[in-house]
């Protein structure tokens, strides 16, 4: 090959290696992104995503190994990549000026990025439409939602044209809706301007979005590839399998030497393992359990997470063993049920809660989704008693939430998304403090010191000042916290956002089996749908209103009957394919390297597109697939047809 | 509900005792602090440098400038020339710059002898004490003068004149380290109040731990209490050293007064003023705010307190602000009570203070706090 053909990529990694002190946060990494890519890293807080994009920005020094942007070396010459790249640093809207309008914002960047008149003024109103910003103009920056701010960011970060852009973790705190927004605009961004993107984000259901992948753990590129290459490459086959008592089936399970890994999952349990369909038939026959089903599944990014931890520690995790959950006995005097009707909440003419109804049973797993400001913080707060409500009743573990708040809070245990102890006490210090304000007795706090110290893996770190544990000891700590005085409800916001598969799946098992095991319920209140996928029920809210609440299963098939299926189309010209498809199907949309849109006559649509693309010279496969709960979601969020049909 | 307090304040205690930048910060306040406090800060003009300029080169002008001596003043030299004069006094190698005209000395025997002194205003304080040293230093020379002329015959007792004997009571030998350190010490005692409970709130709201709390039985009222317990009992545990060891120790500031009605009130201001810290928490988002805001509420109330200028002698409008600030009743208190050795009869009006202000700072960071959590 002439040397002349030979394209420096836009982003090129080579040995990168970043240390903080004792800390190894970068370990070796290597990769490229070519032209027109989105590449995605995906890993828990903490895998090092941030250190790469920072020293690919020019903003952090390495220890070894290079960056480069267009073939310049970003470490030694910070200040040439300035204008090729638009970089957007973690957290919403980091980089905007709150009491700035978005106007404001949006004129200082430009001053900034000195950015000639006539490329900002169609640059900016093209920007603003796209994100649907152009009414907002004099609000100023600290009164936008989160994904709000998200997008005014990545306004500003476009500003002046960049044809690589580093996002980091852009989409974490944005509610399913925005989110879908701002990867349409970054997908538009990328086939009408090819630009490149190198993104991080914490969420694995994000990944398909992407072009290219790398797994991160604690510094480690742990795999390389797109993200369907990487999971066919699993070896071993997974299967979803349910039985009335799942927590039985799963100590059997656990127990057959075959078995690689099991998880909860709802009411399902996950089974990885290398046996055939037929021997796994044989297995769970010799069990001899009645009513047991049992399906084959395509593996997933978390499964694939989870084989490259595996490989790594060389044995089998702790948390493949559930023995120790057996300690974990809750004796709540209360049934967790939450009886709600016409509850509202207003603020001045605010309406924040609106009437909203729902039950939730002892033993049950209920998640809230809605977008930022729907009101699911504060018809929590209600709940538990921390805000006086407006209209309507609440009855929660069987005591009104108007006049018995004091006693509910005996009753229920909460757990935020950010780890809300306190790092400088020790691990026992914490639980001492809990015991006290829950008025513990000294007889029943050493018993539940002892339980939960052992249900929970927690024992060893007990004398352990808490900032210096792991993140999933941390994890069961505050789940300690919470359930200390033993509730019968169990309040969860966001409880995994942010960290590894391995701590999720163990999380969850604690959950799954303190609700199965123990009939405690538990209200998660997310917008993350890796959580919505082990809740019972869901409910989705919006505008302060309960639209529905009904199990994940129920749900999307009523939007798949009012909004139809999914429609898929795979080809290598996917910008083509998807401004040809446009011109029959106004709503579909690129996804990663695949176009989307849902139809409610899939043979004839399917057959439509076929025929629409081949007349084009285009090549590609149209399959039809259900829909994900984020799509149910979004259905029920845009769709009127699909509101009125409840 | 005191299990749930004793809870809180212990976890407090361990909070604190993992700190240690804090522990350090401490421990200096109420020794380091307290030190330089009482030894640095010296109302008194000592070595203040001066200038002559001496037109007249005569035996009187000779005989007047060596009245002008240590330890108030220190010679730097003299200057020749009117431009010379502005130098020294503008590049500040001279406080103060003597002028003897030419023709002193004939003058002075025809009673009409002038002399003029300028004093860098820039410093008002110390050039205030140098002219009225200059005033006394030259009153003295003037007798001299008198009883010289007058020779034998005139004895000096026959001049009429009154003589001042000044008793300094309280603090005989005008000692400024008594004062300057115990004002240091109440003024830590009120800075540190107020930024510990302060602290300790606005840590739990920005870490996100304050939610926790609230979802548990601990209601406001005890989290409001739970939070003023430490700091009281750190700043009057602290305080004990500062009076003791620093106060008592270093400088041999005697304490006169009793020691139980210091304490008593002591507890007071500070519940008062952690009330204070409570009011700042609410308001801030974060430690770097609430510290600022601390400050610009400290300043003043230092300002209005009377420590550095009598509330006598402030204008009508500050005379009255002054009053709000419950440093003035706390500093004249303890001053009234440590140094004078003073009981309740003669600081009631300290004590009512402190308790009215008190009482409004209680009341107003229990209504925002509840405002707040609700």
């Amino acid at each position: 090959m002439p040397l002349s053909e030979v394209t420096t990529p836009p982003i090129l990694v080579d040995g990168l290696s970043k240390s903080y002190k004792k800390i190894e946060a970068v370990k070796r990494v290597s990769f490229s992104v070519s032209k027109g890519q989105v590449f995605g890293l995906i890993g828990a807080d903490g895998a090092g995503k941030t250190s790469v994009i920072q020293c690919l920005a020019g903003v952090l020094s390495a220890n070894s190994g290079s960056a480069f942007i267009d073939g310049i070396d970003t470490l030694k010459h910070p200040e040439l990549i300035k204008d090729k790249i638009g970089y957007m640093p973690q957290g919403l809207g980091l980089n905007l000026y709150d009491s700035l309008s978005v106007d404001e914002n949006i004129s200082f960047f430009r001053d900034l990025r000195q950015v000639p008149e006539s490329t900002f003024r169609s640059n900016k109103e093209r920007l603003l439409k796209m994100t649907h910003l152009d009414k907002f103009l004099n609000r100023p920056a600290a009164k936008l939602s989160g994904g709000m701010r998200q997008k005014l960011a990545l306004i500003c970060t476009l500003l002046h044209l960049p044809d690589i852009l580093l996002l980091d973790e852009p989409t974490t705190g944005v509610d399913p809706i925005s989110r879908r927004e701002f990867w349409a605009i970054i997908h538009d961004l990328v086939a009408t301007r090819e630009v490149t993107v190198l993104l991080s984000t914490s969420y694995m259901d994000e990944a398909e979005r992407c072009h290219q992948i790398g797994l991160m753990h604690q510094g480690d590129l742990l795999d390389l590839g797109t993200p369907e290459t990487l999971t066919k490459n699993l070896k071993g086959q997974y299967y979803q399998i349910s039985y009335h008592d799942p927590n039985q089936l799963m100590s059997h399970l656990q127990q057959w030497p075959e078995a690689e890994s099991t998880a909860l999952f709802g009411r399902q349990i996950h089974l990885h393992t290398a046996v055939d369909s037929q021997q796994l038939k044989t297995k769970l026959a010799q069990l001899e359990l009645t009513d047991v089903a049992f399906e084959q599944i395509a593996p997933n990014l978390e499964d694939l997470f989870m084989h490259h931890l595996r490989d790594k520690s060389h044995a089998k995790a702790p948390q493949d063993s559930n023995h120790h959950l057996q300690h974990l006995v809750i004796e709540q005097s209360k049934s967790g049920t939450i009886e709600c009707q016409q509850l509202s909440r207003y603020f001045g003419d605010f309406v924040a809660v609106d009437k909203v109804s729902f039950d939730l049973k002892a033993g049950e797993i209920l998640g809230l989704l809605g977008p930022n400001g729907a009101g699911k913080t504060t018809l929590i707060k209600m709940l538990c008693g921390l805000l006086p409500i407006s209209e309507g009743s609440a009855r929660v573990v069987g005591f009104d939430v108007a006049s018995e708040h004091l006693i509910i809070k005996r009753h229920i245990g909460y757990m935020s998304q950010q780890f809300s102890l306190y790092p400088d006490l020790t691990v026992l210090n914490n639980i001492k403090l809990y015991a006290g304000l829950y008025g513990l007795s000294a007889k029943r706090l050493k018993k539940q010191i002892d339980s939960l110290g052992e249900g929970l893996s927690l024992t060893p770190y007990f004398g352990r000042v808490t900032s210096s544990l792991p993140r999933g000891v941390r994890q069961r700590l505050s789940l300690a916290c919470a359930l200390l005085h033993n509730p019968a409800l169990l309040i969860l916001d966001e409880p995994t956002s942010g960290v590894d598969p391995n701590v999720r799946r163990q999380f969850w098992d604690h959950v799954h089996y303190l609700t199965q095991q123990n009939q405690i319920s538990a209200l998660v209140s997310t917008h993350y749908m890796d959580e919505a996928e082990h809740c019972d029920r869901l409910g989705f809210m919006q505008n302060g209103k309960m639209i529905i609440v009904d199990t994940p299963a129920r749900l999307k098939a009523q939007a798949e009957t009012i909004c139809g299926q999914l429609l898929v189309a795979e080809g290598v010209e996917y910008a083509n394919i998807l401004s040809t498809l446009r011109t029959q199907f106004p709503d579909a949309f690129l996804y990663g390297r695949y176009v989307h849109w849902q139809s409610l006559n899939i043979e004839e649509d399917k057959r439509q597109a076929q025929k629409l693309l081949h007349e084009n010279q285009l090549e590609a496969v149209i399959e039809s697939r259900s829909l994900s709960i984020e799509e149910t979601f979004a259905n029920y969020m845009t769709s009127e047809a699909l509101k009125h049909a409840i | 509900m005191w299990v749930r307090i004793y809870s809180m304040v212990r976890k407090e205690f361990q909070q604190l005792s993992r700190d240690i930048p804090i522990i350090m910060i401490l421990v200096w306040a109420f020794s380091g602090a307290i030190y330089v406090a009482g030894h640095a800060v010296n109302i008194s003009v000592k070595d203040l440098p001066i200038a002559f300029y001496d037109l007249d080169r005569s035996a009187a002008s000779r005989d007047l400038l060596t009245k002008i001596q240590s330890p108030y003043f220190k010679w730097i030299g003299a200057v020749h020339s009117d431009a010379e004069l502005d130098q020294v006094l503008t590049s500040g190698r001279a406080s103060a710059v003597i002028v003897i005209p030419g023709g002193f000395e004939t003058n002075t025997q025809s009673r009409q002898g002038q002399v003029q002194v300028i004093i860098d205003g820039g410093q008002s304080r110390s050039a205030l004490l140098a002219v009225s040293y200059f005033a006394s230093i030259l009153q003295k020379h003037n007798i001299e003068m008198l009883t010289n002329q007058a020779g034998g015959g005139l004895s000096l007792l026959k001049i009429p004149q009154i003589d001042p004997r000044v008793r300094v009571a309280y603090n005989q030998s005008l000692n400024h380290a008594w004062f300057g350190g115990l004002l240091e010490l109440f003024n830590v005692m009120t800075m540190v109040a107020m930024l510990l409970t302060a602290a300790a709130l606005v840590r739990e709201k920005s870490q996100g731990t304050l939610d926790q709390l609230l979802v548990s039985p601990l209601t406001a009222r005890e989290l409001f209490i739970a939070k003023i317990i430490p700091t009281v009992l750190t700043v009057l545990a602290l305080s004990l050293v500062g009076l003791f060891v620093m106060v008592q120790g270093v400088f041999n500031t005697p304490i006169r007064g009793s020691l139980i009605l210091f304490y008593s009130v002591a507890t007071l201001y500070v519940f008062s003023i952690s009330s204070l810290g409570i009011l700042v928490a609410v308001v801030t988002r974060n430690i770097a705010q609430a510290t600022l805001l601390i400050f610009m509420i400290l300043m003043p109330m230092l300002f209005l307190s009377g420590a550095m200028t009598p509330p006598e002698s402030m204008s009508t409008w500050m005379k009255i602000l002054s009053l709000i600030s419950p440093m003035r009743y706390f500093i004249d208190f303890g001053y009234e009570v440590l140094l004078k050795g003073n009981g309740i009869a003669e600081v009631w009006h300290d004590i009512l203070g402190i308790l009215i202000l008190g009482s409004i700072l209680f009341a107003a960071a229990v209504r925002r706090f509840n405002q707040y959590l609700n």
